[in-house]
């Protein structure tokens, strides 16, 4: 960042513009799940009984549950092909690269509604029905661009020296990947599950198209919930997304740092 | 059958002939070097020894088995990379004992193996230390434990000092060369490096775009090369063109009117053109005298460059500069003095070398 009038005025007016829109709303929401009595902010009291009431309620246990191992499954999976295709990737060179890393990106420009219904689409068109897995094909098509992107960027700096290596002390292509690549992709491999389960976990556009009743997910439990209800428990439920979301992306930062992945080129 | 047999290996990319037909025999314990400019194949000749790179024809043979078809892990070799790819997440233990693990090897004879290689290298204190922890001599050494650990047939080594600095790379090649010696390697040593590869080597081998262009002892390449090419990129040369003449029982180079040079070599026959060199210690300077040598060639001392080892006469003769090396003693000669040359030169065998 310079240090002219323009840039200081341009980062103060952004910051401003973020705690306005951002974290504000995000704060009243947190601070009304404390309410005792309504939807309403400022609180008339303090009180943590709408947390409690979360065991009462065993739509939001199964859907939490739900949303978790989607989430794990997700995470693994996304992560997994992403690592793949990056380092599928990076033996390629010119049109045939830069076209398949287009396509596995193009979820990240399209609005994430149309993927959604083009996806319902698609799997009306087949004859399938709504199940765990088609709900878990499309969290990882939505998911996939962000393993790739962190993969493939450490890879932009990984010698194929260090894998040849392997090879010469009588290691297998697959050793090889699995004692050498890998593990020097951790940096990268670790942040990518964190994130891509946060995505999922948080995912409410494609969920709302292809989940079924066995397999709401959480966002879509607290969506159906404030059609006919409107209290803090809502805010509650909320407010553990939001510290679940926060306290994982923590522990990537604390682990190997938001940024690891370009620090490590 | 050498230790490590190359027949008839060529490589292509598209049009870019990288190797042509290359015909190579290492024998058993032998130290042989290949030595050229960046592009002339070098590495790509050892690459697709160790099986890096597969080759567009011919045939590999290591220790008398044909392993043209066989992938890196199934040939017995050790390898050292240039930049050394040492493993970054990986201990200096595990990086030399990576090859021993993968071959299930029980845990005290690992251990004792990778203590052996370590201490063969002096590296036993830092068996637990990252490699970004060590400095370039010390990885070096970790790469050279982590190739002759699994006791390879042949141990290939790709520019493996050039990554050092000038004195550590001295002290690294008297390492290299005992270490190769006691374990008796058959060791194939790439560089571009001419004094590294002269002074290591049992034979060297100067490749020029793909092609072999003399496999000798470094004595034979140095004094005795067999083209300018491999006379120019061993160490430096002054060439002579001329007409070659029988004078009694001696041969000589006649390269103007007025000036012979005394030559030697059967390179060509008497009243034909011929090509000669000098390397720079080859040739004495001395004051003309006026009745004497008069058809040996004159020059002008332009300037004299002290080395400490040596003193460098720079000398023209007609419109080119000929360096002439000599002990630091006194200089007899002085900037604008007109010399006389006395040296043999040697004929080149070919002719038709290109100038």
């Amino acid at each position: 960042m310079q240090k002219t009038l323009l840039g200081s005025s341009l980062w103060y007016g952004g910051a401003a513009l973020f705690f306005a829109f951002l974290l504000a709303p995000l704060a009243i929401l947190i601070v009304v799940s404390f309410n005792p009595v309504a939807m309403v902010f400022p609180p008339q009291g303090f009180t943590l009984k709408w947390y409690a009431t979360i065991l009462d309620k065993p739509d939001f246990l199964q859907a939490a549950w739900a949303s978790t191992i989607l989430g794990v499954a997700t995470a693994l999976l996304s992560t997994g092909l992403g690592v793949l295709a990056a380092i599928g990737l990076q033996r390629q060179r010119g049109a045939a690269r830069a076209f398949v890393s287009s396509l596995l990106m193009s979820p990240l420009f399209i609005p994430a509604v149309i993927v959604a219904l083009a996806l319902f689409q698609i799997i009306f068109m087949m004859g399938l029905v709504n199940t765990i897995w088609t709900l878990l094909a499309a969290h990882v098509v939505v998911t996939l661009p962000y393993p790739l992107r962190n993969v493939m960027a450490q890879m932009e700096g990984f010698d194929v020296r260090l894998e040849e290596a392997a090879l010469t002390v009588g290691a297998t292509p697959r050793q090889a990947l699995w004692r050498v690549t890998l593990p020097l992709l951790k940096a990268s491999i670790i942040p990518s599950l964190i994130i891509v389960f946060v995505l999922s976990w948080n995912n409410y556009t494609v969920s709302i198209f292809l989940a079924n009743k066995n397999w709401t997910t959480l966002p879509l439990q607290l969506r159906a919930y404030l059609q006919y209800e409107y209290e803090p428990f809502v805010a509650a439920m909320s407010t553990i997304l939001i510290v679940a979301s926060i306290v994982l992306l923590l522990i990537v930062d604390r682990t190997v740092g938001l940024g690891a992945v370009r620090k490590r080129d | 059958m050498g230790q490590i047999s190359v027949n008839r290996v060529s490589k292509s990319w598209g049009s870019f002939v990288a190797l042509d037909s290359i015909d190579l025999d290492v024998r058993e314990g032998e130290f042989l070097s290949v030595l050229g400019p960046s592009g002339c194949g070098k590495s790509t000749l050892l690459r697709i020894i160790a099986g890096l790179e597969a080759p567009s024809g011919g045939e590999i043979h290591l220790a008398g088995r044909n392993v043209t078809r066989d992938p890196v892990w199934k040939r017995r070799i050790g390898f050292v990379f240039q930049n050394f790819a040492l493993w970054p997440h990986l201990s200096v233990f595990r990086n030399v004992s990576m090859g021993l693990e993968l071959r299930r090897t029980p845990a005290a004879e690992l251990r004792k193996r990778v203590n052996d290689a370590l201490a063969m290298v002096q590296l036993e204190a830092l068996a637990d230390r990252l490699p970004s922890q060590l400095s370039g001599g010390q990885q070096q050494r970790v790469a050279l434990a982590r190739a002759i650990v699994l006791k390879p047939e042949v141990l290939l080594l790709d520019e493996p000092l050039s990554a050092l600095d000038k004195n550590l790379r001295q002290d690294m090649q008297v390492e290299l060369k005992t270490l190769q010696q006691t374990l008796g390697l058959t060791t194939v040593f790439v560089t571009h490096d001419q004094e590294e590869a002269l002074s290591l080597s049992d034979r060297v081998v100067v490749m020029n775009k793909g092609v072999i262009e003399q496999l000798d002892t470094p004595d034979a390449i140095y004094n005795r090369p067999v083209s300018e090419y491999v006379a120019r990129f061993v160490g430096e040369a002054f060439f002579f063109r001329g007409r070659v003449e029988e004078r009694g029982a001696t041969q000589g180079m006649r390269l103007a009117e007025d000036m012979v040079i005394p030559v030697e070599g059967a390179g060509q026959r008497a009243g034909r053109d011929g090509v000669a060199f000098v390397r720079p210690e080859w040739v004495t300077l001395d004051t003309p005298q006026p009745h004497g040598d008069v058809e040996l060639p004159r020059g002008v001392v332009d300037r004299l460059m002290f080395f400490g080892q040596s003193s460098d006469y720079l000398v023209t003769l007609g419109n080119r500069q000929m360096r002439v090396k000599r002990r630091p003693d006194a200089p007899k000669f002085r900037a604008g003095d007109t010399v006389i040359l006395r040296c043999q030169a040697r004929l080149l065998p070919n002719a038709a070398s290109a100038p």
